[in-house]
């Protein structure tokens, strides 16, 4: 006769313990006791060792324990672990996993198509409120140019770059004092310039050029996309925890952006092209920001922008922006198809230049 | 039933040990971390779930440890679902409702207010679903505990009593710690035993009310020293003077530093003593069934060595992952049941177990270990 055991049964019902004599048998645990004998087969036994005892565990009884001193382990080690990591907890794991990975993925690749499409059917009275918002918040730090003089100018250029059937959203063009050499599109059509920018171009077809661009954004719903991507993104992976939220959202953000921006440069030559817009002026801008020496100012103003403006994120004009070289040859190939006439006339540069002076910088 | 069986039915109250030991802990988080660190963060559910049973696997009550019957995939679950009922909502409502009022301002503004009032709702369903969730998964002999409630109607009760809390300044702090356990304590079953509380706020206020006053003195002392001696760096910031000498605004805001952190350290002590005191008086006051009595054994000095030695794992950076450890072994090692009992009348709990009814809208988990 094999060697018992002396345990305790609690049988899930109390937690009265019921003294049994438990014997191993190969394939199968003896247990009696006052309630008679029973046989359980080993595999529907799950075992876990403490420090002075071993619990088995029945599959069938979710609720039953028995418990034996730590001297019975040895003859109970044909019995499965209760919480070994068998192959099926790995593969719940790799599953959760990949299907994180999957939605990830699914964003990033596909996600991109569905987005673009979605882009377009937030409604303006959603997307103005926000995009007001983070306006707010822009000028707010530096208040609003708007010299009457100056304001005439802008109109004017703007008028020249405005697509001819008419923007997908009502667009406001809005100056800052902000010396950042920037501009940013907002969500809801709210265009903002930063003085800096209008300081740091040499001719309205610059300034005119960097305005198209942002007209891009527009056209094509950038801000409503960086929108969507964001709140997705940053609702499903923050809800798992971690930090992986906001490093992917960084990532995906730069990955489109890139595309954006690109798109954003292709409806900029269409809408300069129809007004009569030189894109040399553009071309011209990007060789100063990014060239040689530039290229430092280029991420000076680029980090500025970033602490400038949290609405980089819904395109700007430095922010995760394609290689200044590829653009700059892009619009000097523009060029060529357009027959280009001034966008405004030297007075109303001198205007729109001075759009932050207090008053018209032409009067004394 | 033999009669000697009949006459030694009723034990004494099962003892509470704990044997978990600090290193082998670290090891199994560090393990977890790796791992976590691995699979992009996914693995942190399967993670928490070892280490809960390790935690309450460690924990014997007469030799027989605890056993934690949760899953890492419960957990996956649970946080999807967090996502799906909470995030997502709550994200295309402050979408939504700002959009729905013409002025972007009125709409933000009503859009965080509601949102405000929606998180302190759910804070409290989020306590009662965490002790809920928990307690489901924590059984003894194979005799399980849970809550009695899903928590929805003690998310408008805690809604309440953080009303209170803001009215007063926090000054009604004991009140309303005392009726939280109260409250919560009375639907927890331990198979079919009942927790009841009687525990009283009157004997907690000397101890918080002198948090207050002794608190009020330093802090008020140092300001008006500080003023006096430091103003001036701060004095001329606003463009109208001079600015102050670099090394004279760092010096004052140095002295500002240590000011606070000395006092908060004062504050904190001071606090243990009244923490102590709560935790007596909610513990010592809670019954088990009709013969047993929780006890918690726990002086101020302990409190202050619990406070600075999580101090010091968490200044340590990874030291952090002993902190569920910490705050596990620090009420295991000081519980104690008084009375005795019969086990033959711990009965088995009418509420589902893991693995039934809604174990995953159970998963709503947040705690401190």
């Amino acid at each position: 006769m094999p060697a018992g055991f002396d345990g305790k049964l609690y049988d899930g019902l109390s937690a009265r313990a019921q003294p049994v004599r438990v014997t191993p048998t190969g394939r199968f645990v003896a247990v009696e006791g006052a309630a008679g004998r029973e046989s359980i087969g080993v595999d529907m036994l799950r075992r876990e060792n403490h420090a002075a005892s071993v619990t088995l565990h029945r599959t069938d009884q979710p609720d039953w324990r028995l418990t034996l001193r730590s001297e019975a382990a040895r003859d109970l080690s044909s019995i499965q672990k209760l919480h070994a990591m068998t192959g099926r907890h790995w593969r719940n794991i790799g599953l959760s996993v990949a299907g994180v990975a999957a939605v990830g993925a699914l964003f990033w690749f596909g996600g991109g198509a569905v987005v673009e499409a979605a882009a377009p059917l937030v409604p303006v009275s959603v997307t103005k409120p926000i995009g007001e918002q983070y306006a707010a918040v822009i000028i707010g730090e530096e208040g609003e140019c708007k010299a009457p003089a100056g304001r005439a100018a802008l109109d004017a250029m703007i008028a020249r770059v405005t697509p001819r059937d008419g923007f997908v959203m009502p667009v406001r063009v809005r100056v800052t004092k902000s010396k950042t050499v920037n501009a940013i599109t907002l969500p809801g059509g709210e265009v903002i310039v930063f003085a800096g920018l209008i300081d740091a171009s040499q001719s309205p077809e610059e300034l005119a050029g960097v305005i198209a661009h942002e007209f891009g954004h527009v056209q094509h719903y950038h801000s409503n996309e960086a929108l969507i991507r964001q709140f997705g993104f940053s609702v499903f992976l923050e809800g798992l925890g971690g930090n992986m939220g906001g490093l992917a959202a960084t990532g995906l953000m730069l990955a489109n952006t890139r595309g954006a921006e690109r798109e954003a440069d292709g409806e900029a030559i269409a809408l300069m092209k129809q007004g009569n817009v030189s894109p040399l002026g553009l071309s011209a801008f990007f060789d100063r920001m990014g060239g040689g020496s530039g290229e430092a100012k280029g991420d000076a103003a680029r980090r500025d922008a970033k602490a400038n403006a949290d609405g980089d994120d819904f395109g700007s004009l430095f922010a995760t922006h394609p290689g200044d070289a590829s653009r700059r040859a892009r619009f000097a190939q523009a060029a060529k198809g357009i027959s280009a006439k001034p966008v405004i006339n030297a007075a109303q540069w001198q205007a729109l230049r001075a759009i932050c002076a207090k008053r018209p910088s032409h009067l004394p | 039933m033999s009669d000697y069986e009949e006459r030694h039915a009723v034990e004494a109250a099962p003892r509470v040990q704990f044997a978990g030991m600090a290193g082998d802990f670290f090891l199994l988080q560090l393990g977890n971390l790796a791992l976590t660190i691995i699979t992009l963060g996914i693995y942190r559910f399967w993670g928490k779930a070892k280490y809960r049973r390790y935690l309450w696997g460690h924990t014997y009550l007469d030799g027989d440890p605890l056993e934690y019957r949760g899953t890492g995939l419960e957990l996956f679950f649970g946080a999807i679902l967090v996502i799906l009922l909470v995030s997502i909502p709550f994200g295309v409502l402050s979408f939504v409702m700002g959009a729905l009022f013409g002025d972007p301002q009125t709409g933000l503004a009503i859009t965080q207010g509601v949102l405000i009032l929606l998180v302190y709702y759910l804070i409290g369903v989020g306590q009662y679903r965490s002790w809920r969730y928990m307690l489901s998964r924590t059984s003894w002999r194979g005799i399980r505990s849970g809550m009695t409630e899903q928590g929805f109607g003690f998310g408008a009760f805690n809604f309440g009593l953080q009303l209170v809390q803001l009215v007063t300044l926090g000054l009604a702090t004991p009140w309303v710690s005392v009726a939280r356990w109260n409250r919560l304590t009375r639907d927890v079953r331990i198979g079919n035993l009942a927790l009841r509380s009687a525990a009283d706020h009157r004997p907690l206020w000397g101890k918080f009310l002198l948090v207050w006053g002794l608190m009020a003195v330093p802090l008020i002392a140092f300001s008006v020293w500080f003023y006096f001696n430091h103003g001036a760096a701060f004095a001329n910031l606003d463009g109208t003077r001079a600015p102050p000498e670099p090394t004279e605004l760092l010096i004052a805001i140095g002295v500002l530093y240590l000011g606070f952190i000395v006092i908060g350290l004062i504050g904190a002590a001071l606090f243990a003593q009244y923490w102590a005191a709560y935790l007596k008086e909610t513990w010592n006051n809670t019954r088990l069934g009709d013969t047993m009595q929780l006890r918690i054994e726990v002086e101020t000095w302990d409190v202050i060595k619990f406070y600075l030695g999580n101090i010091a794992v968490t200044l340590t950076g990874i030291g952090q992952i002993l902190l569920p450890y910490r705050n596990w072994g620090f009420m295991a090692r000081r519980v104690w049941i008084d009375g005795d009992y019969d086990p033959r009348d711990l009965e088995q709990s009418a509420l589902e177990g893991p693995g039934q009814g809604d174990g995953i809208a159970d998963a709503f988990d947040a705690s401190g270990f």
